[in-house]
């Protein structure tokens, strides 16, 4: 299976950009002749020339840096606020599916009733009411993409679930009906083996979403900010700047236009491995080459 | 009937928790807009103090969420205290607004990407196929106001003056108000490309790949051979055998995309200036207008329990065996 994915021109980019991408945030914050924390208030808004690549920040920051140290925080953030996501996501889509229509009734209701909520509209909110309690703002942020998380879990259970239900259905599991295998053995051989697949692409395209997410909130201003305290390091999200802050926007183009393209480009990588993911996961595509 | 009744129940509970969660966290929030305008007047704080024990703003949560409740089911929202209007009153016209630039967003989205889903299955695995591919790949990506911020950026440096980018209307035009309806169509239309552009690209991107898989499903269809094999044209069998029956799925995919996908474009209005819901629902958070925040939020909580409804009706139409009794 593996094998063959390497061959898939999706993967291979995706995995490609990926690394890259990994690599400039654990080596260039190291190697970088600036460091992030560098104030210089003579360099305040410059734009990208051979000394600044990406120009400087508000405060004279090295945008360059910056950047790659900003990643640090995002990429964390994507990968803790995946894990609820997806375990809670997975646990209770293969417990409905199981086949127990009372738990399946239950646990269904419960997921088309988080399904319901305006996540982004309560998220921002969730922002704003935190900000009033007395707390880290990394917490906050943390808290803020933890309960994003959780709440999202409907979109995993759903195709869970009905993988779960379809895999129940096959002939092999009424096979293991008459071995006398017990249902924790089951779900360990046979179900959870066959999911893998759906969780991994699930958990990647969710990673892509978290990162949005937070720009997102940084966006309209919920996140912390750093210009009150230069000790905190920045996130890919913190370094554009809010829409409630000054003109930024139109003057220097490149304190957002860089944070964004490197969210976008982490995300469209991520994105590529998932979907060559998917169709090297898929026997249908691969009865189609 | 018991399917509705239960339908029902849960679409009242999820709103109820919902307004609950939303008051529960903009009561969280120092300021309140009603007294506002007594703060920037500069009154003292006595003033201030007795104004909120008067309206009781000091009173606990629950009790506050109960009279808003009780306030509610009269149809009365609360006020929008930048205006002293009645939010009942004000809002639909922003939401109009929303719906207008969603809702053109949409048919040019629908236009273009059922034709590009539809070519990107027929040339499946050819280079036209991975173009597209990617391109939605990317489209999707990305922020949705990231491309409106780069054409804001792109128009403002090299093209000055010819596309309009923010608000709805040219200021001296809506100031003096419009000579005929055909300026005024014609105005606001022409403020609207750069946003429904910006959201257009989003939506493509997120509806061509729905469209590819639902014609990949049906283009290896038996019933399609058998329609070929029988002697049919192309085009016959392209409209009457391939594209109905490849929309169905996409349909009720659309119900339940739709209302997430207008709630995302909160920050395309945001950057554009439109004066629609989403460039309301953000000022008013930050204004501390927590009644209009919370019947914006139950706008929003409304559309996605209408496009949950809509998408699962649909669904139980179109797969049979969800009707019960054929299995």
């Amino acid at each position: 299976m593996f094998g063959r994915s390497f061959k898939n021109p999706l993967i291979l980019v995706g995995l490609f950009l990926l690394l890259i991408i990994v690599f400039s945030v654990i080596l260039i914050p190291m190697l970088s002749p600036y460091q992030w924390s560098d104030v210089d208030g003579t360099m305040k808004y410059q734009a990208p020339s051979s000394e600044h690549w990406f120009g400087t920040t508000r405060l004279g920051q090295d945008l360059f840096v910056n950047i790659w140290q900003g990643g640090r925080i995002s990429l964390a953030l994507a990968l803790i606020g995946v894990i609820p996501y997806t375990i809670i996501g997975t646990l209770l889509g293969i417990l409905s599916g199981a086949g127990n229509k009372k738990v399946d009734f239950v646990v269904s209701q419960f997921m088309t009733f988080i399904h319901a909520f305006p996540l982004l509209p309560l998220i921002m909110i969730l922002g704003i009411g935190l900000r009033q309690i007395e707390m880290e703002p990394f917490q906050i942020l943390f808290l803020s993409v933890f309960i994003y998380s959780v709440f999202s879990t409907p979109s995993l259970f759903k195709v869970i679930r009905a993988e779960t239900m379809r895999i129940h259905s096959e002939e092999y599991m009424k096979a293991t009906n008459i071995l006398g295998l017990n249902r924790w053995a089951k779900t360990r051989n046979h179900i959870f083996p066959n999911l893998a697949s759906y969780v991994i692409i699930s958990s990647l395209q969710f990673m892509a979403h978290i990162l949005i997410v937070e720009l997102l909130l940084f966006f309209i201003g919920v996140g912390y900010s750093t210009s009150a305290n230069q000790s905190r390091p920045p996130s890919w999200g913190n370094l554009i700047p809010n829409i409630r802050g000054d003109n930024a926007f139109k003057e220097y183009y490149w304190t957002w236009f860089f944070p964004i393209s490197a969210i976008a480009l982490t995300t469209v990588s991520l994105r590529l491995l998932s979907e060559g993911l998917r169709v090297a996961f898929d026997p249908k595509a691969e009865r189609a080459n | 009937m018991w399917r509705i009744a239960t339908k029902v129940f849960f679409a009242s509970l999820i709103l109820l928790t919902i307004t609950y969660a939303t008051f529960f966290l903009t009561d969280l929030q120092p300021r309140h807009a009603s007294y506002s305008k007594l703060i920037y007047t500069g009154r003292p704080t006595s003033e201030i103090e007795a104004f909120k024990e008067e309206q009781g703003l000091n009173d606990p949560v629950n009790t506050k969420y109960i009279r808003w409740l009780n306030a509610a089911k009269k149809g009365d929202l609360g006020t929008y205290y930048d205006r002293n209007k009645p939010v009942t009153e004000y809002l639909p016209k922003f939401m109009g607004r929303s719906f207008l630039l969603n809702g053109v967003a949409f048919i040019v989205a629908i236009s273009i990407s059922i034709p590009l889903g539809v070519l990107s299955a027929i040339k499946e695995r050819k280079w036209s196929d991975y173009v597209v591919m990617v391109l939605t790949m990317i489209f999707t990506s990305v922020p949705s106001f990231y491309f409106g911020l780069l054409t804001i950026l792109w128009v403002a440096r090299k093209m000055p003056g010819l596309l309009p980018i923010s608000g709805m209307g040219t200021t001296i035009l809506v100031a003096k108000g419009y000579p005929s309806l055909w300026v005024q169509i014609f105005d606001v239309a022409h403020h609207m490309i750069l946003p429904v552009a910006s959201i257009g690209l989003v939506w493509i991107g997120t509806l061509t790949p729905f469209v590819r898989s639902a014609m990949l499903e049906v283009i290896h269809q038996d019933y399609v051979r058998t329609a070929k094999s029988k002697g049919l044209s192309n085009y016959k069998v392209f409209f009457k055998h391939t594209l109905r029956n490849a929309l169905v799925p996409f349909i009720s995919i659309l119900a339940m995309l739709i209302p997430n996908l207008i709630i995302s474009n909160i920050f395309v209005e945001q950057v554009f200036s439109w004066p629609g819901m989403g460039w309301l629902y953000i000022n008013s958070i930050w204004a501390g207008e927590s009644e209009m925040v919370i019947a914006i939020t139950l706008c929003y909580a409304i559309m996605v329990l209408i496009g949950n409804f809509v998408a699962d009706a649909l669904y139980m139409r179109t797969d049979a065996r969800l009707k019960g009794g054929a299995h």
